[in-house]
């Protein structure tokens, strides 16, 4: 039985006269162990989606369950499997310590008082917050208060995680380690569920990747099969000085090569023209670094950039795909 | 409107002050229960001296009752026209501004010394025929220009509030602290014989207490003027102590950086 | 006691504290401090004649302040909490909401009337008229009766306000109401006939009549105890609708943010 199992979720908002379809059938399922990233863009119902499995909001449609457990009808059962953390700058008592916030929720998760006030204290070390433990929460930094967040969602280990942009406001560091954190977590028995916009989280840390889009999950696949959509492994960017080379003919390249030229661009300014020209290369070979470097115009190259293939491009797409009505 | 309009820019400020407690204060708002509360606050008072000393107590906390319910406008809610700018973050738009922070806050005020006016009105016509009798109610009706006065001072002391709580959070603290002082000392239930010597030493030295004994001494026929005179110039030196404080503070701000505190 | 029932204690202790210590603010000082300070002082200083009885003035000017503080504290309970951002917090953790209302609203309570109970004690005894207190086991029965009369009120009066923009106008529109109909104060047989019945709704009105009898040495009526007994019942069940209501509100038609 997976962790998190969601099946035909609908969920619909009144406003005024319209109703709005936030979302429409969505499927998903979660096993322990596994880290599964959920993408969209904003409005997709993201949100909507990690407030129904947490039982905030009740669908209109579909069922939910936690560990086997109805969020509806036995939402009792499932908060005590699951812990979700929202993130921002909201969520705490201001006036009061990080550890008192931190004590506090942990008995509302199902501690007793004595066994809050430990894991708490673990879970602030953890955090690297056991210097602020006792200060208010409403002098710390974004950071501080987001690794306050981390810290409180991680009090006590849930069956189901769900993170909403859990490195938002952190710094490369904080970010870095909350990433180790989480990756820990693959394998054990907690399933989680991540959304992100920085789309680096959702590669490194992600077994899976469920993109929801116009209110369905359109694509639920392992990142390098959803990179595989690109048709590429890398775009090939080369600058260069001096007049524009031509660009290659349209058959210079066999299709055995796995190179596609893409374009390029002269900025002629007398003796400091320059240019830049763009290969995408479809799957790296011998074959294909031999093609490309015949390729290459002669005169003066000054830069040659290789980006690999990345969600932002899929993502890109699959943006623009749902602006097209 | 040109940079050296300022008399234009100050009826500016006013207007926006109206639209703004318009948006804040809307009719139906404000009838169903900032007019509600003040009427049955008058009333409760009014049982009250009723209660501790019959029916010349209870004509007495009517009167007094329906001085200090002004103080639901003017020095309650009318701090908040400069305790915004300190939670919105404006504070130092105004001091870059070409008119002086107290003036745009005073005249922005109008709007509160006006509520308070109504306030009183609504108060006196609507409680005082089953409380006070008609009689005393035209009486106080003809008194209306001394409420308008009391209105004024009272709002300067609600503006003086509002500039001590400028650098500290307890601006919730501080109004209420001024509003049950004045019921205590100013004499509005109980008369200002029974506070002692220090305590009517402190009560003279607040807006409202010689506005009340003005309106008590016009509404029994007796001369009044002294005490509106006192009245006024008791607002006018709270107001001056709160213009001071806001300059100071305006200093302290660009020399040290410091008293702007959310 | 089994573990669930020892972790339910624990969720209603730590509510409570969390709460109590969320009161250390100068608003809780006005109305913990200065309002029953002023309403004692003006009671005992507007009187005209020896004749009027103020041995009970501080009694009536704390349970004043009760009342106060349950609109003014307890009521905003859930309103603070979504400021805050906390209620989805609440909400999602197994505790459920229901019993950290109880809680926070317990803690809110009796912190006050702590507060209030010591400020209106010394007031009275500095003005010469201190709170009597002929019967202490009947007028602690009492107290404890009130309290809990207002920890409920105040749970009906949070879930209501959740579900208002106008919590805050509501919230002053209900203070003097009470003031006068509760006969806390001044003696509702000073009100006019018609208006008497009104006030046979307000439980503090019981209150403070069990109160005022234990202080001064007399029987406690038990028509008072029955009443007191039926109007807190009526206002849980109502706090009960209230607070399913505000909760459909927030899952089903989402039109509450919980955070």
């Amino acid at each position: 039985m997976a962790t998190l199992e969601v099946q035909a979720l609908s969920r619909d908002f009144r406003v005024g006269s319209t109703t709005l379809h936030v979302l429409r059938g969505v499927d998903l399922s979660i096993e322990r162990g596994s880290i599964v990233g959920l993408l969209g863009v904003n409005g997709a119902g993201k949100t909507t989606l990690l407030k129904i499995v947490s039982t905030l909001l009740l669908p209109t449609a579909g069922t939910v369950r936690v560990g086997g457990f109805d969020v509806v009808r036995e939402a009792r059962a499932a908060r005590r499997l699951l812990s979700v953390v929202f993130g921002g700058e909201r969520g705490f008592y201001g006036r009061l310590s990080a550890r008192e916030n931190a004590t506090f929720f942990a008995v509302l998760s199902g501690l007793t008082r004595r066994e809050a006030a430990k894991r708490a204290q673990e879970s602030l070390e953890r955090m690297g917050l056991a210097d602020a433990a006792d200060r208010p929460v409403e002098t710390f930094s974004r950071g501080m208060k987001q690794r306050l967040h981390l810290a409180v969602g991680l009090v006590r280990r849930p069956q189901l995680l769900m993170l909403d942009e859990p490195t938002i406001g952190l710094d490369p560091l904080e970010a870095q380690r909350l990433r180790e954190s989480i990756a820990e977590l693959r394998g054990s028995d907690v399933a989680v569920l991540l959304t992100s916009h920085y789309l680096g989280d959702i590669e490194r840390l992600c077994s899976r990747v469920a993109i929801l889009q116009r209110g369905r999950i359109t694509y639920d696949l392992p990142p390098e099969q959803l990179l595989a959509r690109t048709g590429a492994a890398a775009e090939i960017r080369l600058s260069g000085t001096g007049p524009a080379p031509r660009q290659p003919e349209g058959d210079r390249f066999a299709a055995s090569d796995g190179i596609r030229f893409l374009g390029h661009e002269a900025f002629p300014d007398g003796a400091a023209s320059s240019w830049t020209m763009s290969f995408e290369v479809k799957e790296w070979s011998a074959d294909a670094l031999r093609a490309l470097a015949a390729s290459w115009p002669a005169g003066e190259i000054t830069d040659v950039r290789v980006l690999p293939a990345s969600l932002e491009q899929v993502f890109a797409e699959l943006a623009a795909e749902e602006e097209t009505p | 409107m040109s940079s050296s309009d300022p008399a234009g820019a100050l009826a500016l400020a006013a207007r926006l002050s109206w639209l703004e407690y318009r948006a804040a204060y809307p009719w139906r708002i404000y009838l169903i229960s900032a007019l509600p509360r003040a009427l049955l606050q008058v009333l409760f008072f009014a049982y009250l001296g009723y209660f501790t000393g019959g029916h010349t107590g209870r004509t007495f906390a009517f009167v007094g009752a329906s001085a200090h319910v002004m103080l639901i406008a003017t020095v309650i809610k009318g701090p908040d026209v400069l305790l915004d700018e300190r939670v919105l973050g404006t504070l130092y738009r105004l001091r870059l501004g070409v008119l002086s922070v107290p003036a745009v806050i005073a005249v922005r005020w109008w709007v509160y010394a006006a509520e308070a006016i109504v306030d009183a009105m609504a108060v006196i016509v609507v409680v005082g025929p089953f409380v006070v009798g008609l009689d005393v109610v035209e009486r106080l009706l003809l008194a209306l220009p001394l409420f308008g006065l009391v209105a004024l001072t009272t709002s300067a002391l609600g503006l003086a509030v509002a500039a001590v709580s400028m650098t500290q959070r307890a601006d919730v603290l501080v109004t209420n602290l001024a509003n049950y002082a004045a019921l205590v000392v100013c004499g509005v239930v109980a008369p200002l014989s029974a506070l002692g010597t220090v305590g009517m030493g402190i009560g003279r030295a607040v807006p409202l207490t010689h506005g009340l004994l003005a309106i008590r001494a016009a509404i029994d026929g007796r001369p009044w003027v002294g005490e509106a005179l006192l009245e006024a110039a008791v607002g006018a030196a709270w107001a001056a102590s709160a213009v001071i404080v806001l300059l100071v503070q305006e200093w302290r701000a660009r020399a040290f950086g410091i008293g702007d505190r959310i | 006691m089994s573990p669930e029932r020892r972790w339910t204690v624990d969720v209603l202790l730590s509510s409570a504290l969390v709460q109590a210590r969320l009161m250390r603010s100068p608003v809780f000082v006005v109305l913990g401090v200065v309002q029953p300070a002023a309403f004692v002082l003006v009671t005992i200083l507007a009187r005209r004649s020896p004749a009027v009885d103020l041995s009970q003035a501080g009694l009536g000017a704390g349970l004043l302040s009760i009342w106060a503080a349950t609109v003014w504290q307890s009521g905003l309970i859930l309103r603070a909490e979504t400021w805050e951002g906390t209620l989805g917090p609440i909400v999602s953790r197994p505790a459920g909401l229901a019993v950290v209302l109880l809680g926070k609203s317990i803690g809110a309570t009796v912190r006050a009337a702590v507060f209030i109970g010591a400020t209106v004690a010394i007031v009275s005894a500095l003005l010469h008229h201190p709170i009597e207190v002929d019967r202490p086991l009947p007028l602690a029965a009492a107290l404890a009766a009130v309290l809990a009369s207002a920890t409920v009120l105040g749970m009906l009066l949070s879930s209501l306000f959740l579900v208002t923009r106008a919590a805050n106008r509501i919230a002053e529109a209900l203070m003097y109401p009470v003031f006068i109909l509760g006969g806390l104060l001044v003696p509702l047989r000073l009100l006019p006939h018609w208006i008497r019945p009104l006030a046979d709704a307000v439980s503090l009105r019981w209150g403070v009549d069990l109160m005022r009898a234990a202080s001064s040495g007399v029987a406690q009526p038990g028509r008072a105890w029955l009443w007191l007994g039926v109007t807190t019942a009526v206002y849980a069940v109502l706090a009960r609708v209230a607070f399913r209501r505000m909760l459909v509100r927030a899952r089903d038609v989402g039109s509450l943010e919980l955070f």
